[in-house]
């Protein structure tokens, strides 16, 4: 079956004003056929060394889910592999909806900028073309206020437009790109827009996207999409992740004042399913990807509020500004979110840095002087202060802008052991310090703490107090990391991944049908280790050395106190063990890598 | 465990929201064992099935159960007086 995917590569080059499309070989497709594994594939082709991660020779590479456009549901997302202005390192990011269907549509399957325009810019791209457009009218607005004034401006409401807020602008470590309301989160590549001096990239036209095999295809997608609908992704649809609290909570897991405690006495006050419960005072607008039948997104704002400033309740947001602040106070918790998604800026690094910088004059390290305001836990106008000026980047805000770990070894005086990151980039909302195999997944993550690139929690906590070998939780960890690789090139969202008996042979058949050739579950898994390997392959030209594979020292230095998990801490001895079984591991790619 | 005695089984996500509450007080004689405790759920909470549990009583994934928070138990171990079974579903991984 002759392959009949959009397969164009745009480049676009903004110092010089030229682009120039191309057609990716038959070969990248079978090595590569979309998603996280094209987009870090371009980017490895063109990262030779270390580079300024906000210089114009940093490229920012996005790529197409191959089912974005297609009937599959969950699934219309694109990736964008960039090197992250947080850690130096690789940092693939993900986002959905029309504006990765856009891409498709007009026969790409990739993109690629590089260089610097002179002022703000938008690109306009349609079939034939490419405009760069002056933006700078469009300087410090949103990225939803920067899309609707393109689409008013260009006279097409059908227009898809992906930009930043003026968190980017201002080359905030952390800021976002943002399409059609959804985010490519985590590791600034916000900034790397900014830089670029890149507001929006607007995409115009296109036709139908065609699949290799239309039959197999409809039935394929109707399946899924009938699970997808069904008790699997139940807890997605009427609950969304904000549920994780109170479970994480009565585990004893639930990071809190900076990681200080795991477990939070404002929890039932500020768990966004007490919104839910409590429709007199709040009203609910879901919200979601394009083509995806679950709408995850719960939105809240209270009865008399303004409902364009609903806000998403995801756990990791309401996490980051409730109990890691320790703010029990859920409309400033929604507040918060609200104004990083007009900001742009990736919610659990902004409430990373708060907690610090909390932390921080608690302790007496940093005076309310220096900070600007008395920014103590708990306090929900400093929070909020604090937001706004990291997006200005104006007074200290100009420092916790550039994150974390640059903003401790400036502020130094003890400061580094409560910068709670992973080679720059701020953890998320999980105790590691109950979670062992977590632990592993986050210190060896190429883009420092991520929970997404290796769900290596499940194990911990479905199976809390079972003991497992280093060997066993190395290979749950390189399985896991594998398994994420793969999703995230197929670009299905993870959130349906129990609606699936066999995952990579239904998912190589679905492969099969959208994109042609012959895919099977040996050769999907070979794609996922492949883009696993080109991302451990960059981050080492770029300077990564296996001692960055650290977690904070409090994680093991304080153990937990109160709750089901009290007394635990990590092992410096089982950390490092776990490390070594893992390189044993992925010995295979050693010759490739540095392990 | 005396006859009028009863193990609070604590209620997350979707349990709490299908039954309406945060936790089912099943009487300890019906109790004996996680399994046990489980097909009594399902007695006196019917909206679970099909979401939650199976009309067995086992947990449906991604719903799974532990003892206070932290401990792994399987279907067979006995339940005492002091455990507090809680059963849970986390929502992650996006
Ligand atoms: S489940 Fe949620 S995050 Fe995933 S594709 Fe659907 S709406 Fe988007």
């Amino acid at each position: 079956m002759t392959p009949r995917l959009p397969r164009d590569l745009l480049e676009i080059d903004l110092s010089e004003r030229t682009w120039s499309r191309s057609r990716l070989a038959d070969a990248v497709f079978d090595a590569a056929p979309g998603g996280t594994a094209l987009a870090v594939r371009l980017l490895d082709e063109r990262v030779a060394g270390p580079l300024d991660p906000l210089g114009g020779e940093n490229p920012l590479c996005f790529a197409a889910g191959p089912f974005a456009g297609s009937p599959v549901p969950a699934a219309t997302k694109h990736a964008l592999a960039t090197v992250s202005p947080l850690t130096g390192l690789i940092n693939d990011t993900l986002s959905s909806s029309h504006w990765s269907a856009a891409l498709r549509r007009m026969g790409l399957a990739a993109l690629v900028i590089r260089g610097r325009a002179e002022g703000l810019t938008a690109l306009v791209i349609d079939e034939r073309s490419v405009e760069f457009r002056d933006a700078t009218a469009l300087a410090g607005t949103s990225a939803d206020a920067a899309a609707r004034a393109l689409r008013r401006e260009l006279g097409d409401v059908r227009a898809r437009v992906c930009a930043i807020g003026p968190a980017g602008e201002r080359l905030v470590r952390f800021s976002v790109v943002e399409n059609d309301g959804r985010q490519a989160g985590r590791g600034g590549a916000g900034a790397v827009f900014g830089a670029k001096a890149l507001k929006a990239i607007v995409l115009r036209g296109g036709g139908e996207v065609p699949v290799a095999d239309p039959e197999a295809m409809m039935r394929l997608a109707r399946r899924l999409r009938e699970r997808a609908l069904g008790p699997k992704t139940a807890k997605y649809r009427v609950l969304g992740t904000g549920a994780n609290m109170r479970v994480l909570d009565r585990m004893g897991l639930l990071p809190t004042r900076n990681f200080s405690a795991a477990r939070f006495e404002g929890t039932e006050r500020v768990t966004p399913e007490r919104a839910r419960e409590s429709p007199e005072s709040y009203v609910e607008y879901r919200a979601g990807c394009a083509n995806c039948p679950v709408q995850c997104e719960h939105r809240y704002v209270r009865r008399d509020g303004d409902r364009r400033h609903a806000a998403a309740s995801e756990y990791e947001s309401t996490w980051a500004f409730g109990p890691n602040c320790g703010v029990d106070d859920l409309d400033a918790v929604l507040d918060a979110v609200d104004r990083c998604d007009r900001y742009g800026l990736d919610t659990i690094s902004t409430g990373g840095v708060i907690a610090w910088t909390m932390e921080c004059v608690e302790r007496g390290i940093l005076s309310a002087r220096r900070v600007g305001i008395d920014a103590r836990f708990g306090d929900a106008r400093a929070m909020l202060a604090l937001i706004d000026a990291i997006a200005a980047a104006e007074g200290f805000g100009a420092l916790l802008a550039r994150g974390v770990r640059a903003a401790a070894a400036e502020v130094g005086g003890g400061s580094e052991r409560f910068a709670m990151h992973c080679k720059g980039l701020e953890m998320p909302g999980y105790e590691p310090r109950g979670l062992p195999t977590y632990a592993l997944g986050l210190a060896v993550c190429t883009r420092g703490a991520c929970h997404n690139r290796a769900a290596t929690y499940d194990l911990d906590l479905r199976r809390p107090t079972a003991s497992y070998t280093p060997d066993e939780r190395a290979r749950a960890c390189i399985d896991q990391e594998d398994y994420a690789a793969a999703w995230d090139t197929l670009l299905l969202c993870k959130f349906v991944r129990d609606c699936f008996d066999d995952f990579w042979s239904e998912a190589a058949e679905l492969l099969a049908a959208a994109v042609g050739g012959t895919w099977d579950a040996a050769n999907l898994r070979a794609v996922a280790a492949e883009s696993w390997a080109r991302k451990r392959s960059i981050n080492a030209r770029l300077g990564w050395r296996p001692e960055d594979d650290v977690l904070p020292a409090r994680l093991f230095e304080d153990a937990l106190h109160g709750g089901p998990a009290a007394g635990l801490r990590l092992e410096s001895a089982t950390l490092e063990a776990l490390k070594k079984a893992y390189a044993r591991g992925r010995a295979k790619y050693a010759a490739a890598v540095v392990l | 465990m005396g006859a009028d005695r009863s193990v609070r089984l604590e209620l997350y996500g979707m349990a709490r929201y299908l039954v309406g509450k945060g936790v089912l007080d099943i009487p300890a004689e019906s109790a004996a064992t996680v399994g046990a405790l489980l097909r009594e759920a399902v007695r006196l909470a019917p909206a679970l099935v099909g979401a939650v549990l199976e009309a067995d009583g086992t947990p449906i994934a991604p719903n799974y159960i532990l003892l206070d928070g932290r401990g792994a138990v399987a279907s067979g171990d006995a339940v005492s007086d002091n455990d507090h079974p809680c059963l849970l579903v986390l929502a992650s991984g996006g």
